[in-house]
């Protein structure tokens, strides 16, 4: 654990020490009040000094009556097992921050964000435009500002797309979307080619925007989950218990033991079901079919099993804040072993198989390179990242569930190719199978699930999950009613598609794209939500 | 774009449904739009083609270009960005063209309803053909939705007012004691 | 290694489905389709416990108000369960008091049209408005 006198000191020097404001241990989280010419200084010394992990960047109207604004950081000292955040004051009249893009190239996005969801100005941002909300959303409205109401009605304005500039003499435009080949979600791709080789690439996400934290303001606080579930259909789970661990923190209420049990084996399960899919569709982009059909049968099979265990293939409606709705029993149990001990057996073979055919694996090796650098300097989490040098998983580094009390491993691989991210979820699957058999070995008896009481108003706590593609990161601030008045989520695919921008130019052929966009396995639900 | 139906106007659909599953009765050709969907329905959709679906065993294939479609699969509630290529996905194709509507949220926004940021689904775009609710739907829930489209299944979903009469009073006011109802109705 | 991989794909078998022409079960407990038992519910009555935890606003409840020449103004309350806008997340099966609501796990959901979805519940029982701050009214004639 992180000794907090030592830390306030070392960042209070760094930033002069009359300007730190205060310092609070809560749980898991250092908070710290900033105001705002010394943040630059507390950024660069938590990442140059502490060698924090930049997380999240997103901005909070407080007050529409005082007019408070508030810009909120997180960061995370894996090593330490802890969370920093810090929260900086805003003018009134007109709230700005300097931009961190220079110091934290992964902030760009989220700064597009706050502008445009707040009218918070970052300075000299590079690339100032709007992010999520749609080229028809008028300039100067605001829908995180407190009295934007979710179902008010937004005229459409003249639609402002964003030109790129002309491409130079011998290089061709290669438009992909927002309606793309496939089954597939909805999102754009310009390719930039020289030939067949791909020398850049522009993504155009957020197509699919719904404004999902709008969605949970105001609402019962047990109608939270099935909002949260709905963020990435696929990581269902993941995000509800990020919420839900969220809700508990906040309501400070200690979860009992056969839940966090229970809560590792539904992650887990819908981990499984995550990667055999992803391998499936990198089997589809290869064109090895049969092996597509194997894992596909797979990913039903372990969709059947979620049906019989909650009722619902993806897992939708299990997390509850204070615990599980439902208990897996005796009959479920024994159908999740006999899952894990065929599907341990036929993953041996499979993988032995996919690795050694050439027609797939040569289409891998050296495909999509996205270097240790880049992945640590655009924030990639997950399998994404941990393929590429950057050895994080929440599980392991901040604990949550009974994840503290088994025994797994976290693969980890320093090249970054396409094989790298396959071998990194191969074996992460066959990991998720022991954390399976702990978890069942161990289940503790006694009931799923505790009351909490109402929300302590003006209160905020972080809950967070890893989901299959990464680290989900939640923050929730209670109203005065009981109520969220924010929500805030940060899905792991929103750090990484940025990364994904990275992997494709350098020596990769036009028929190389779907191969790497296939073995990154990003959701756009997530990202854009 | 929720006219409600008069007489003459349902015949008539009738009669150009008719004329359209005998067209593509054992060979349709599907392209599948993601109008801001959170994923779920996406995977289901995908997983008809795996060998325990297999759809296309009933003649059901998907295809990628709009003009080689007879039927357009729309999940998501149709979002402000979306709708705009949703159209000109439907435009491209030629006619006669079916809609379906999958997931709560196509069919009627779902837990999003109308919001600034997206419509109450494709029905407020698109004149759609089948409903297939769910959240998402599975795969058995799809097919039975497409083959109700092509008129190989049978609704078995119907719409109603149902009256309920006063003298269910008698039966209520007996609920308090448990298990006094059955003998109450008999 | 092509062997291989069509050995193992003949070794699966065949596992598809024989759906439509064989109807496929789903397992217990699976999560299709809500009903409602109008005979139980409660919704004149006062009980709003349904519609207090439906997110999409699939169940909706309204009173549907009509003068009857012998002066005061009633109303008939009325309970809609529309399928379009259900998620079959269950919340409702659990809130009712009485157990009207139960969760079917019937899957064969689609419809052709959306009037085909909705099912409304009307309450025969003549309530006086005035009696009932607070909820919905509605100047429409009872259907």
């Amino acid at each position: 654990m992180i000794d907090l006198v030592d830390f306030c000191a070392r960042l209070s020097s760094a930033c002069g020490a009359e300007q730190l404001l205060t310092v609070r241990l809560l749980q898991d989280e250092i908070a710290v009040s900033l105001p705002s010419h010394a943040l630059l200084a507390a950024v660069h010394t938590l990442r140059h000094e502490f060698v924090a992990r930049f997380v999240d960047l997103f901005g909070l109207h407080q007050s529409a009556s005082q007019g408070i604004f508030h810009l909120h950081l997180l960061f995370a000292l894996d090593e330490e097992q802890t969370w920093v955040h810090l929260q900086v004051d805003l003018d009134k009249q007109t709230p700005t921050f300097p931009s961190l893009v220079d110091e934290l190239p992964a902030c760009g996005w989220y700064e597009r964000e706050i502008w445009e969801e707040l009218g918070i100005t970052p300075l000299e941002h590079p690339l100032l435009r709007p992010l999520r909300l749609a080229p028809d959303w008028p300039q100067g409205v605001y829908p995180h500002l407190q009295g934007f109401n979710w179902s008010q009605e937004v005229p459409a304005a003249e639609p402002h797309y964003f030109e790129l500039e002309p491409a130079p003499a011998g290089i061709v435009n290669y438009p992909l979307g927002p309606v793309r080949s496939g089954i597939v979600e909805s999102g754009h791709y310009t390719l930039r080619t020289a030939g067949e080789e791909i020398v850049d690439m522009y993504i155009q996400l957020f197509y699919k925007h719904r404004g999902v934290e709008k969605r949970a303001e105001g609402l019962p606080v047990e109608l939270l989950p099935l909002v949260a579930e709905r963020i990435s259909g696929t990581s269902a789970f993941a995000h509800s218990l990020a919420l839900c661990q969220a809700l508990e923190s906040l309501a400070e209420v200690e979860i009992l033991p056969r839940t966090l049990y229970l809560r590792a084996l539904l992650a887990e399960l819908e981990r499984l079901y995550n990667h055999l899919g992803y391998q499936a569709n990198l089997c589809q982009a290869t064109g090895l079919t049969v092996a597509q059909a194997q894992f596909d049968l797979w990913k039903e099979r372990v969709l059947r099993l979620n049906a019989t265990i909650s009722g619902h293939r993806y897992l939708f409606g299990m997390n509850v804040p204070g615990g599980v709705s439902r208990d897996v029993t005796e009959q479920g149990q024994q159908a999740i072993r006999e899952l894990t001990v065929a599907l341990r057996r036929d993953l041996e073979t499979l993988s032995r198989l996919l690795l050694a055919s050439s027609s797939h694996r040569d289409r891998l090796e050296t495909t999509g390179i996205l270097s240790p650098q880049d992945a640590r300097l655009y924030g990639a989490v997950g399998p994404i990242g941990r393929a590429s040098g950057v050895d994080r998983d929440l599980r392991r580094d901040h604990p949550y569930a009974a994840y503290a009390d088994v025994d797994f491993e976290i693969p980890a691989l320093q090249e970054g190719d396409a094989l790298a991210r396959t071998r990194v979820r191969l074996e992460e699957t066959t990991q998720s199978l022991a954390i399976i058999d702990q978890v069942l070995e161990r289940l503790p008896g006694g009931p799923v699930r505790v009351t909490i009481p109402p929300l302590p108003p003006g209160r905020s706590a972080l809950g967070w999950a890893e989901s299959a593609r990464g680290e989900c990161v939640h923050w929730i601030l209670a109203g005065q009613d009981g109520t969220l008045q924010r929500y805030r989520v940060r899905p792991a695919s929103f750090a990484n598609w940025q990364a994904f921008s990275l992997a494709i130019p350098g020596h990769n052929i036009l028929t190389d794209f779907p191969v790497i966009e296939q073995s990154f396995g990003l959701s756009f639900a997530g990202a854009d939500c | 774009m929720e006219d409600p139906l008069d007489e003459a106007t349902r015949e008539a659909a009738a009669r150009l449904n008719e004329r359209v599953q005998r067209l593509f009765r054992h060979s349709l050709h599907i392209r599948h739009v993601d109008a801001g969907s959170c994923n779920a329905c996406e995977s289901e959709i995908k997983l008809l083609l795996n060998p325990y679906y297999d759809v296309q065993r009933l003649g059901i294939f998907f295809t990628t270009s709009p003009r080689h479609a007879d039927l357009l699969l729309v999940t998501g509630p149709v979002t402000r960005a979306m709708e705009d290529p949703l159209r000109q996905t439907y435009d491209a194709m030629p006619d006669p063209r079916l809609v379906v509507a999958v997931g709560a949220c196509a069919c009627s926004g779902g837990i999003f309803g109308a919001s600034a940021f997206a419509r109450a689904g494709v029905a407020e775009v698109l004149p759609v053909d089948v409903f297939i609710p769910g959240c998402p739907p599975s795969p058995l829930t799809l097919i039975h939705g497409l083959l109700l489209a092509l008129g190989r299944a049978e609704q078995r979903v119907h719409g109603r007012v149902q009256r309920v009469r006063e003298d269910r009073l008698l039966q209520m006011f007996s609920l308090g004691a448990g298990g006094t109802r059955e003998k109450e109705r008999g | 290694m092509v062997f291989s991989w069509v050995r193992k794909g003949l070794r699966t078998g065949v596992l598809t489905t024989r759906y439509p022409a064989v109807h496929e079960q789903m397992p217990e407990g699976f999560r299709g389709k809500p009903v409602l038992d109008a005979n139980r519910c409660l919704s004149d009555r006062g009980c709003d416990a349904c519609v207090q935890v439906c997110l999409p606003s699939a169940l909706e409840l309204k009173q549907v108000a009509y003068n009857d020449d012998g002066g005061g103004s009633f109303g008939e309350w009325q309970l809609t369960l529309d399928y379009a806008r259900c998620i079959a997340c269950g919340l409702c099966v659990t809130a009712c008091p009485t157990g009207a609501l139960r969760m079917t796990d019937d899957y064969e959901l689609a419809a052709r049209h959306r009037e085909d979805l909705r099912v409304v519940n009307m309450f025969e029982v003549p309530t006086m408005l005035d009696n009932l701050n607070g909820r919905e009214k509605n100047n429409g004639r009872p259907a």
